[in-house]
């Protein structure tokens, strides 16, 4: 490999990390993904519980829901197969029961490929997508806009899996940080475990197909559905 | 189609004049259908019984509804789906697909399936809705049933179920259930529930204000447990319930479907008399 390309490689590594980042304006910081309903119930109220409920919501919905997602995207981006990515689209938005997450979801994917646009012009298949979202035959989705982003800088596929996991993680634990309240500290801490356990995830869906896309867990989603009618509330899923 | 299946039922309706009539009727092995069930506003109503009480290891079922156009009919299980005791590992598996033509209407009430200790069980169930057709379908799934009475002693549950409305996906429901693997108790999973229930409506004339009519119409001053009600992104909505008993999920459950029957589609009040326990 040139000096020339290893520095490419690099500054891609390093944009792909910029849309990971916790503070990447998509508006993640809005949503608990249902966490919020452990906390007005009092299930959630300090790091244990939340510790327990943030290992379940990767293992039991980000698994088969956004983690596959990106797997599934990934390879139909190397077949060149842009239908399949709208097919998936169409089975990850209805697999996501609650009318706030699927909503908030939508809302991010839009955000993505708005700062994506203005940072980089036009990557065809993001300008693809957004289309067939404007002309309402995808939905849109973050993990797919992900997906596309990180094929089109040569990001391998458990690579962009492990980044988007942490991208997902990382702001979810700074949401709780503030929320739950979990000390900075045990955040971190909780972050770097769900770290860790990210590997075992994907090895755990590597060779899963669209079958699995959009599996989830009962208590995950009823506490996205109850969110929807919570009274007081911080985040807007 | 028979060989490979231990049970199979396929029923078809068609709407004569003003009334629905029963056009097919055919089953073999442990399936059975039973005769017709009266009920207040004449539609027709059958069981679906497995001779066995259950499914037994290894067992595949096979079971298929086709409702001709304008078409509206009753089908439900007589009991909850037993899934006896699986010593060999073996899969117990049942396929439920339902055809749905132009405006007919089909009420589907699965009972929620038991597993014994150690079963392993797969469910599918596809619904192909035809434009202007509507569904009520209703699935759960409990902590089993074990000597000792603890809860969650089975192997791995696989509940899927997929409609198409109009030729479009509408509802993508996978529920993969593995105690041997997790801590069902644990938030996110069961949380210290036992039973699971979820009824899902298919209706295109759905709109928002029937949530918060439906949530009105509840009964929730006995029921121990959490549920919620939301909108599919499309011609629909779904109750789920997570609560202690099956007795007592059915309770709003069945307000739920009233509902919907009832202030939605002008039927009468329906029970259907079961043992539950």
């Amino acid at each position: 490999m040139t000096e020339n390309s290893l520095n490419i490689d690099k500054l891609s590594l390093l944009e792909v990390f910029q849309v990971c980042d916790s503070t990447f304006p998509i508006g993640t910081f809005n949503h608990s993904f249902g966490m919020e309903n452990y906390l007005s119930d009092r299930r959630i109220k300090k790091a244990p519980e939340f510790e327990i409920w943030f290992k379940n919501y990767f293992e039991k919905q980000f698994k088969y829901s956004e983690g596959l997602l990106i797997l599934l995207c990934m390879q139909a981006l190397k077949n060149n197969d842009f239908e399949k990515i709208c097919e998936y689209d169409k089975i990850i938005t209805m697999s996501t029961l609650a009318t706030e997450t699927r909503n908030g979801t939508k809302l991010i994917a839009k955000q993505m490929i708005r700062l994506l646009k203005g940072m980089y012009g036009d990557i065809k298949t993001i300008v693809r997508y957004e289309e067939e979202i404007k002309k309402k035959k995808c939905f849109g989705s973050p993990a797919i806009v992900f997906a596309v982003f990180a094929f089109e800088k040569g990001i391998d596929v458990e690579d962009a899996f492990i980044l988007y996991g942490y991208s997902i993680a990382s702001t979810m634990v700074q949401n709780a940080v503030r929320a739950v309240p979990l000390g900075q500290m045990e955040g971190q801490i909780i972050l770097h475990n769900i770290s860790e356990r990210l590997f075992s995830v994907y090895e755990k869906i590597k060779d899963l197909d669209e079958e699995y896309l959009g599996a989830s867990m009962i208590g995950i989603e009823l506490a996205q559905i109850r969110h929807e009618s919570q009274e007081s509330r911080l985040f807007m899923s | 189609m028979n060989r490979s299946y231990d049970g199979v039922s396929d029923i078809a309706f068609e709407k004569r004049g003003d009334r629905t009539v029963l056009t097919n009727r055919y089953r073999s092995g442990n399936s059975r259908i039973s005769a017709q069930i009266p009920t207040k506003d004449n539609t027709p109503l059958y069981f679906l019984v497995a001779t066995g009480g259950g499914f037994i290891e290894g067992e595949r079922y096979y079971n298929v509804v086709t409702l001709e156009k304008d078409a509206h009919a009753i089908l439900t299980t007589q009991t909850p789906n037993y899934i006896y005791k699986c010593p060999n590992g073996k899969t117990t598996s049942q396929l439920n697909e339902v055809m749905v033509k132009e405006n007919a209407f089909l009420e589907y009430y699965i009972d929620e399936v038991i597993p014994y200790e150690d079963a392993i069980y797969y469910q599918k169930t596809f619904a192909d809705i035809k434009k202007g057709g509507s569904l009520i379908l209703t699935d759960g799934l409990t902590a089993g049933w074990s000597k000792s009475d603890t809860p969650f002693l089975y192997n791995k549950v696989d509940l899927k179920t997929k409609i198409l409305y109009d030729d479009e996906l509408v509802f993508n429901d996978y529920l993969i259930v593995d105690p041997r693997q997790e801590d069902m108790s644990e938030l996110g999973l069961f949380e210290g529930y036992t039973n699971f229930n979820s009824v899902v409506i298919i209706d295109e004339n759905f709109c928002t204000d029937w949530i918060k009519r439906s949530k009105e119409a509840l009964d929730t001053k006995d029921f121990e447990g959490i549920y919620g009600i939301t909108a599919l992104e499309k011609y629909g909505f779904v109750l789920r319930i997570l609560g202690r008993s099956s007795h007592n999920n059915l309770g709003i459950m069945w307000d739920f479907i009233n509902f919907y029957r009832e202030d939605i589609r002008g039927l009468k009040h329906l029970e259907l008399r079961k043992n539950q326990r």
